[in-house]
């Protein structure tokens, strides 16, 4: 950190409804070295930052998207070097659930600094989000606040100074700024659409509920009778997963999983996650027509973005995504990479037989071949079953499925499961040995890190299985990897509306789309080289131009269904 | 930045934060549900060497060469080869030989004419009773070769024979076959 003439400790109080982009109201900024402090309300802050952001300044700040989303609606230039105290505290505690959790609040607990209290600061939140105008007292009780902030900060940095990794805590100050490029642009939304959803979502959610349940007959009303549910199961002969107690597992997940094995539980499902909650008005989408919501960088353990699921348009509903829709002249692109985990999985253990099977094309269908179970000339159009069979056991392999699990998502028995597994482990032995290694690693050591230095460390009241720490390296790995596609693909100017899992959704005006498309690939292609240590990995896309809406497959029914809803409706 | 220049390795298997010991190899005749391999070194093969089934218990001795002639009836020679399965798991395999009278066995013979082919290719043996001989079936996928371990044939016989070998007159299994128990 000496290399830095300057380090500036900041803070910004704004007001950002949801969906919206930040309104400033202040900043408070404080040099370390000199401990100048400057304080701004927004009326005094000018085209430029007031302080240095050039090479040799570091600009520290917590949870700082907040920060460089209030530096864009300044019109202000991105600082060089950003370092988020956020990021590395999470960084050094991940996994081990710090007492006051990971805010401020729990950092400045953590290494024992007085702060506020938690209420005081809620009220101050409160204060700046209602925005408006501001009387001077007002004005002056919120620079103060946002001064204790500043403060903490500056007291926080010698704390954690020693255990910070700044080469690579620079590169998560610099996804910091990606992100807010990428809360900043937002995704588009067809605002029509989604008002008349909105004005006849209750009678669409009855009219819904009377159409999909007539196939399953499990409601009253608006209710999901789990004993009716039961029934169905009993005379569909679906075997569901129950918990211990007995009772039927009903969590969106064991839907959504049961649905992959029983394609008939899809649409039940997609309405169960319709109904629950007030989902279409908590989307958060702002005037402009922008669905915009933190993308919580860093908040899963694997280090993935975690944004809520009722404020973000790739929340768990498939079918809402068709509201995503290209303004007149743009176009979307939907940039993924293909089968990333199983890659990461080949290239980090360098197992020649799993490399071989990525590098062919189709994975699943060359562990088939590599298993035996298919002939060499096998095609997808010649062996789908067994295809779909290997595709599923690798799937399970990377989410750590077991035996009595996959049974299920495959409808065979338990001894069958066993045996495909077991082939997984046969066909990639030396996976299965940097796997082992991988866990052995973490267990001995209590902690597991990626190549760009995100760790998880293990403690004994907060229990991560060996089912997560085996996957973690593809999952965290995978998360630095388009975290990298994420920097580059925004430093270049690329209109990146949000990250997704393993994917980037960007927007261009038409003629301009290709060209971004193409770029895209080519730096999502480099992150993937840089982290893999040179391994290829390939992208999928999918483009959609205006006039047309982004549809994902999964959704595609109840999208119609319910679109024909509301024209009945609307006359 | 260079961020190339800041990635970390991630080849765990070179950390050895761990290592696996061999602490049983059972002695026995691959499993009907086994697809296994004989390891072609002759440095895994033992024999002609004694060795004494008690079938009740399901238990097999090493007799030594010194107490192959107390208990020769109950003896019979045969070839240790060392067999790996698919699982990984390590065993030695008996193979018996005809006795001194020459007879052979269709059984034996079967069985050491599937250990050969075991040599080059991975290979499942089930038992034909109406055949009266083993049913050898070859592995028609391309799988990869077995990872031998690093123990030498000695330390893999230690482990196999640990309090299984007969080896003075006193042994409670030759009491046992005297009658003097």
């Amino acid at each position: 950190m000496r290399r830095f003439q300057e380090v500036w400790c900041i803070d910004f109080e704004f007001c950002a409804p949801d969906g919206e982009r930040p309104e400033v109201l202040c900043l408070v900024a404080m040099e370390l070295n000199s401990r100048r402090l400057i304080h701004c309300w927004r009326d005094q802050l000018s085209d430029k930052p007031p302080f240095n952001i050039g090479p040799y300044a570091l600009i520290v700040a917590y949870y700082s998207s907040a920060e460089m989303n209030c530096f864009m609606a300044l019109g202000w230039p991105m600082p060089e070097n950003l370092l988020d105290l956020y990021a590395e505290f999470k960084c050094l505690h991940n996994g081990l659930l710090p007492i006051s959790g990971y805010g401020l609040l729990g950092a400045l607990t953590s290494y024992g600094i007085m702060s506020i209290a938690g209420s005081e600061k809620k009220e101050m939140r409160e204060l700046a989000m209602r925005g408006g105008q501001y009387s001077s007292e007002e004005r002056s009780t919120l620079l103060q606040y946002c001064e204790t902030d500043v403060v903490a900060l500056s007291k926080l940095l010698p704390r954690m100074h020693s255990t910070i990794d700044l080469p690579r805590a620079l590169l998560r100050g610099r996804y910091m700024k990606a992100v807010a490029h990428m809360e900043w642009n937002g995704v588009p939304i067809d605002t029509e659409t989604l008002q008349k959803l909105r004005l006849y979502w209750e009678d669409i959610k009855v009219q819904l509920v009377a159409e999909v349940d007539s196939a399953y007959g499990v409601y009253d009303g608006l209710t999901f009778k789990q004993s009716r549910f039961e029934a169905w199961l009993k005379l569909n002969d679906i075997p569901w997963p129950c918990h211990p107690s007995g009772a039927l597992d009903l969590q969106d997940d064991t839907f959504k999983e049961m649905a992959k094995s029983y394609s008939v539980v899809g649409p039940l499902r997609e309405l169960r996650v319709s109904l629950s909650g007030l989902r279409l008005n908590n989307l958060a989408v702002g005037r402009d027509g922008r669905n915009r919501c933190l993308l919580s960088p860093f908040r899963s353990k694997t280090s993935r973005n975690q944004p809520s699921n009722a404020k973000f348009i790739f929340g768990p509903s498939a079918w809402y995504r068709g509201l995503i829709k290209p303004k007149e002249g743009y176009g979307i692109a939907y940039i993924d990479y293909s089968q990333q985990e199983f890659a990461i999985a080949a290239a980090l253990s360098n197992d020649p037989r799993m490399i071989a099977a990525y590098e062919s094309g189709d994975p699943y269908l060359e562990f088939a071949k590599q298993a035996g179970a298919v002939p060499q000339n096998a095609t997808k159009g010649s062996h789908p079953s067994e295809r779909e069979l290997y595709k599923v056991c690798v799937l399970a392999v990377q989410y750590g499925m077991g035996a009595e699990r996959l049974s299920q998502r495959i409808n065979c028995s338990v001894r069958e499961a066993k045996h495909m597994l077991q082939r997984h482990r046969e066909t990639y032995t030396i996976f299965w040995t940097w796997s082992d290694a991988a866990l052995y690693f973490a267990l001995t050591r209590n902690n597991l890190g990626t190549t760009l230095g995100w760790q998880i460390s293990l403690s004994s009241s907060m229990k991560t299985s060996d089912r997560s720490l085996r996957n973690f390296p593809m999952q965290a790995n995978g998360a630095e990897i388009l975290r990298l596609a994420c920097i580059f693909t925004t430093e270049a100017g690329i209109t990146v509306c949000a990250p997704v899992h393993d994917a980037l959704l960007i927007e261009a005006p038409i003629e301009r789309l290709d060209e971004d498309i193409r770029r895209t690939k080519d730096f999502m292609q480099k992150a993937g080289e840089i982290v893999l240590e040179g391994f290829e990995l390939r992208t999928d896309v999918d483009v959609v131009r205006w006039p047309d809406r982004y549809m994902d497959e999964r959704g595609v029914d109840m999208w119609e269904r319910v679109s024909r809803l509301v024209m009945n409706l609307a006359g | 930045m260079d961020i190339a220049s800041l990635i970390l390795p991630q080849d765990f298997t070179t950390e050895q934060s761990v290592e696996k010991l061999l602490t049983m190899v059972p002695v026995r005749k691959p499993n009907k549900t086994d697809f296994f391999r004989v390891n072609p070194d002759e440095a895994y093969q033992a024999g002609p060497i004694g060795i004494l089934e008690i079938k009740e218990e399901r238990e097999i001795y090493l007799v030594a060469p010194n107490m192959v002639e107390v208990v020769s009836a109950h003896v019979t020679p045969a070839i240790l080869v060392t067999v790996i399965t698919r699982q990984n798991v390590l065993s030695l395999w008996p193979l018996k030989l005809p006795k001194s009278d020459g007879k052979d066995n269709p059984w034996h013979q079967s069985a050491r004419e599937a250990a050969e082919l075991a040599k080059e290719d991975w290979i499942n043996i089930t038992a034909n009773m109406h055949l009266g001989c083993y049913d050898v079936r070859k592995a028609l996928g391309a799988l990869p070769e077995p990872e031998w371990p690093v123990q030498t044939l000695k330390e893999l016989l230690e482990i196999a024979f640990r309090g299984f070998i007969i080896d003075s007159p006193d042994h409670a299994v030759v009491k046992q076959l005297q009658g003097l128990v």
